[in-house]
């Protein structure tokens, strides 16, 4: 297991490695620059700032000293537009972000699992008609069609919920559901999907033969292989979860971390691009790790056989 | 009376493509003890009629259209799924064709061999472990005390189907239905099952209804041969009397398809064309297109019925099928 | 031989019948299309689309200017002259839907035709050559894959934004084309690549693990030992054959991509405005939700009923073509 690990933890540095490479380059590739933005700065100046922030060294020079800066120092250099180090602004962002994300991932489990289980075994009735349907609503309605209805019709009709803002513990709500929503359907499906595979298997009957009731059948020996495609969204689900966290924040003024990459290529401004491409990044290796790690838990013949798919 | 008493059972499958009449009509019994063997081609509805004794078939499509069922004074057919419960995994169990898919790959062996000992005999966790791995030398596994700690993709088929067998037979079932378990493993594997299988019933006076599509193997294990066509007995009798003096154009013609029945160089038989649908409905009797040994312009224009023709040997009354 | 005869010989005419299936196309694909049939959700999911996209390719040019402002006829309710009524600027919202669907489904379309080009290609290449250029090419996907799709997406389209206005100018200055028009034009180009350019990823890996069993079937052998070359091979006999998974993917991407493109432009990283798409105006909207909600919930509704009808129709093509959700 701890080789297990070990293996998956490189395998996710070397992502983060890719990450890096395409968003510095990319980053390189915007059109226009850093300090722009501001009032009408002299040219003397612009290059004073430039060789400020190390952005008038040759280019290979500059991507291969920022990871060098982050292993030696653990810098992430200085925000251009924001002239603070990115490290401080993602230290005081991104506990926002994870308890958002992880609430949203909450919410999206808890609602998507169990329907998923459900509309299964009730295969083919209203049920599984209906709650398809529903699961559908949450693919195909965006989270900014969601969020400001939710707006409108529970912040200002339930008195202690906010319509924006963030501080009390309540107000995570709307954001969380907002956020939660569209990955609860997929779960929804997902697990469908992984239930109904499980359930037509041999190994089913045979829990059948040996008498057991129909619940236990589902709960003891369904389950587990029935949420495995669901485990191994966990990953990408929380990437999309980040994805949505940045209109999320827009709608409901949540000072999280998304915000800061939206105004981050509006600004042109790499280094905060950098640090906050490379901290979602990590966010989403840990997320990918710990599916990993719990799909092994739950099928015992990952364990053995410890490669990725064919 | 015997201890299981199958009268015309008829199972049929309500699917898109119309009614699939899996099984119409069959009847047979079992004494303590004993082991019946049923035999047919795929599709023959041999599986079929075991699966609706222990209602396994998944409602809907299928539905039991009639019949009844009585096991020791229980009608299987008609008792409501929690009484069947009681008799299913505990005095009636069931092994599988496809050991690499009938166990539960997410959980130990431990667990699943130990959960009818819990679940019918109210066992706690250590003795049913005991009682667990006790079965587990029974069948023959090695080491039974680690090995029930392990996974079932852990273990060869050979040996998934011991442990099959070991979970089927822990509760002591008065029945245990043998669904083509020698199927899917390696001949030589195949035998060392077969004994097995014998040699627990003998050990437990476990009766056994033995499914197969190999005449080979039914004529090693059984003391009575039905054999199923198109849904239906078509013949029936002791296995002796079934190889020797074969009566159904259908018998006639699985026998003499048999490699080991011929002399080295002649060839082989196979019968022509293709079983029936059993979608379409069937006037009259169901092998006649087929029927190439006996004489198919005699064959009944309606179903042919069973008939004693003396010894216990049973054959459905077809002219054609008997010529 | 143990078992009977007739059994084997039964099962082997069924193979063969079932080949047979297989390598004439055409009825493989007319048995898929009357399954279809028989899915009502899926043909109204279909007549839907078709209704949407003749509206806003067909029906949209007989409307008002998506554009033209009118200052002094705003949040104006509906009436004969506009027909939904006008927005915060005065500008007709029934033509700005019809246009805005314009923009939006293109993206889906041309996005989902680019990223099916490079997946299709890619995933062929990787499962025909196998060995080690597999590996390599497929460990590169999984990397990406990690990768959150929309971040970089979102630095993509800001690098490829300026080149399109770029273009705009020169073309405007070159060709003598009209401005507006070419704006409009240019303005959705870079999402188009942005989108396609990432979204392959998945459809590389569904078409590789096709083709790597296809390979071994017996018609490619049979094309091989007929001496044609390995690339005719891969393009003429393989290719055609990964279609149904194909398909019923790039079915369930469009609507993504869609998604995508609304989000981006709600961002304000997309389309901008004066320019029209369903997300523009759905960000528009928002602004005047309590006075004003049927601008989010016009444009709103039109957008999720085309992600419906796409999405049922992808689910419908996947049980009609038999495909299995890919197993990794």
């Amino acid at each position: 297991m701890l080789r297990f690990i070990a293996s998956r933890l490189l395998q996710g540095l070397f992502v983060l490695f890719a990450l890096y490479t395409i968003t510095f380059f990319l980053a390189k590739a915007m059109p226009g620059e850093p300090f722009t933005t501001e009032k009408n700065l002299s040219e003397e100046s612009k290059a004073y700032q430039r060789a400020l922030y190390g952005l008038d060294k040759p280019i290979l020079h500059q991507y291969l000293i920022y990871p060098k800066n982050i292993i030696t120092e653990g810098s992430l250099a200085v925000s251009t537009s924001k002239g603070r180090p990115v490290k401080d602004i993602i230290s005081q962002s991104f506990k926002v972000s994870v308890v958002l994300g992880l609430s949203a991932l909450g919410i999206a489990i808890c609602i998507g699992v169990p329907i998923g289980v459900i509309s299964a075994v009730r295969r083919n009735s209203w049920v599984d008609w209906g709650t398809m349907a529903v699961a559908m609503i949450g693919i195909c309605v965006p989270a900014f069609t969601i969020g400001p209805l939710l707006q409108i019709f529970i912040a200002a009709n339930l008195p202690g919920i906010k319509v924006a803002g963030w501080g009390n513990p309540q107000d995570i709500l709307l954001p969380a559901i907002t956020l939660g929503l569209s990955t609860a359907a997929y779960l929804a499906r997902l697990t469908r999907g992984g239930m109904l595979e499980v359930l037509s298997q041999d190994f089913i009957r045979t829990a059948h033969a040996k008498g057991i009731p129909a619940s236990k059948v589902i709960t003891r020996h369904a389950l587990r292989g029935g949420i495995l495609p669901s485990v191994a969204f966990i990953g990408p689900a929380f990437a999309a979860l980040i994805s949505g966290s940045f209109i999320v924040e827009t709608i409901f003024q949540v000072p999280g971390m998304g915000q800061h990459f939206v105004n981050a290529v509006i600004s042109r401004d790499e280094f905060l691009l950098l640090g906050v491409a490379l901290f979602f990044g990590f966010l989403i290796v840990i997320m990918n790790l710990a599916a990993d790690i719990l799909t092994g838990i739950l099928d015992p013949r990952v364990r053995i056989t410890d490669n990725s798919p064919k | 009376m015997p201890l299981l008493e199958v009268n015309e059972l008829k199972t049929h499958f309500h699917t898109r493509n119309g009614i699939v009449r899996a099984v119409d009509g069959v009847s047979f019994s079992l004494e303590k003890g004993q082991t019946v063997g049923i035999v047919g081609e795929s599709g023959s509805g041999k599986s079929v009629t075991c699966y609706s004794l222990l209602g396994l078939i998944p409602m809907p499509p299928g539905k039991i259209e009639g019949g009844s069922a009585l096991f020791d004074s229980i009608d299987l057919l008609n008792c409501g799924e929690k009484k069947l419960r009681e008799v299913r995994g505990k005095r009636i169990s069931m092994i599988f064709q496809d050991p690499m898919t009938s166990l539960n790959p997410y959980l130990r062996i431990a667990t699943q061999i130990t959960e009818p000992l819990r679940l019918h005999m109210g066992m706690d966790k250590n003795r049913a472990l005991k009682e667990a791995i006790k079965a587990l030398g029974e069948v023959g596994i090695p080491e039974p005390d680690k090995r029930i700690q392990m996974y079932p993709h852990e273990f060869s088929g050979g040996m998934r189907q011991r442990v099959m067998i070991a979970m089927a037979l822990i509760t002591k079932p008065e029945i245990l239905i043998a669904d083509e378990p020698t199927t899917a493993l390696d001949v030589t594997v195949q035998k060392q099952i077969l004994d097995l299988i014998k040699e627990r019933q003998q050990e437990l006076g476990t009766a056994v209804i033995f499914i197969t599509h190999d005449l080979a193997v039914i004529s090693e294990v059984c003391d009575e041969i039905n054999v199923m066509y198109a849904g239906n007995i078509v013949e029936r009798a002791k296995a002796d009397e079934l190889f020797q003096k074969p009566l159904h154009a259908y018998t006639r013609a699985l026998l003499k398809s048999i490699p080991a029945m011929h002399a080295k160089g002649e060839e082989l038989y196979t019968i022509p064309g293709l079983p029936p649908d059993v979608s379409k409905l069937i006037r009259g009797c169901a092998f006649r297109p087929r029927n190439e040994l006996g004489d198919p312009e005699q064959c009944l224009p309606n179903k042919p019925t069973l008939k004693d023709t003396g010894n216990g040997h049973w054959v459905q009354d077809c002219p054609g099928c008997l010529a | 031989m143990n078992s009977n005869a007739q059994d084997t010989a039964s099962t082997e005419g069924q193979n063969d019948y079932s080949l047979l299936q297989a390598e004439r196309g055409s009825s493989l694909w007319r048995d898929a299309w009357l399954r279809m049939g028989k899915n009502k959700v899926a043909i109204v999911s279909l007549v839907v689309f078709i209704i949407t996209c003749l509206l806003c390719f067909g029906f949209a040019w007989f409307c008002k200017d998506p554009i033209q402002q009118n200052l002094t006829n705003k949040f104006a309710a509906p009436s004969s002259e506009h027909w939904l009524g006008t927005d915060a600027m005065g500008r007709d919202l029934f033509s700005r839907i019809l246009y805005g669907g314009q923009v939006s489904i293109l993206v889906g379309l041309v996005a989902t035709f680019v990223a099916v080009t490079i997946g299709v290609t890619y995933g062929a290449i990787s499962g025909f050559y196998g060995a080690r250029i597999d590996a390599i090419m497929m460990r590169i996907v999984d990397t990406l894959l990690s990768i959150p799709f929309l971040m970089v997406v979102i630095v993509l389209q800001a690098v490829l934004s300026e080149w399109s206005s770029t273009t705009s100018k020169w073309i405007v200055e070159n060709w003598g084309w009209n401005k507006e028009f070419t704006n409009r034009a240019t303005n959705v180009l870079p999402l188009f690549f942005a989108l396609g350019l990432f979204g392959w990823l998945t459809l590389a890996r569904i078409v590789r693990a096709q083709v790597l069993s296809l390979k071994e079937r017996e018609f490619v052998e049979a094309a091989t030992s007929l001496g044609l070359s390995r690339l005719r091979v891969l393009f003429r006999h393989i290719i055609p054959n990964t279609l149904g998974p194909t398909v019923v993917y790039a079915t369930l991407t469009v609507p993504g991509f869609i998604m995508y493109e609304a989000t981006l432009s709600y961002l304000g990283l997309g389309v901008e405005s004066p320019n029209s798409s369903w997300g523009i105006l759905i960000k528009e909207g928002a602004n005047y939700l309590e006075t004003n909600p049927q601008l989010l919930i016009l444009p709103g509704i039109l957008f999720s009923l085309t992600l419906f009808a796409l999405n049922f129709l992808g689910d419908g093509l996947r049980d009609a073509l038999d495909v299995r959700a890919s197993k990794d």
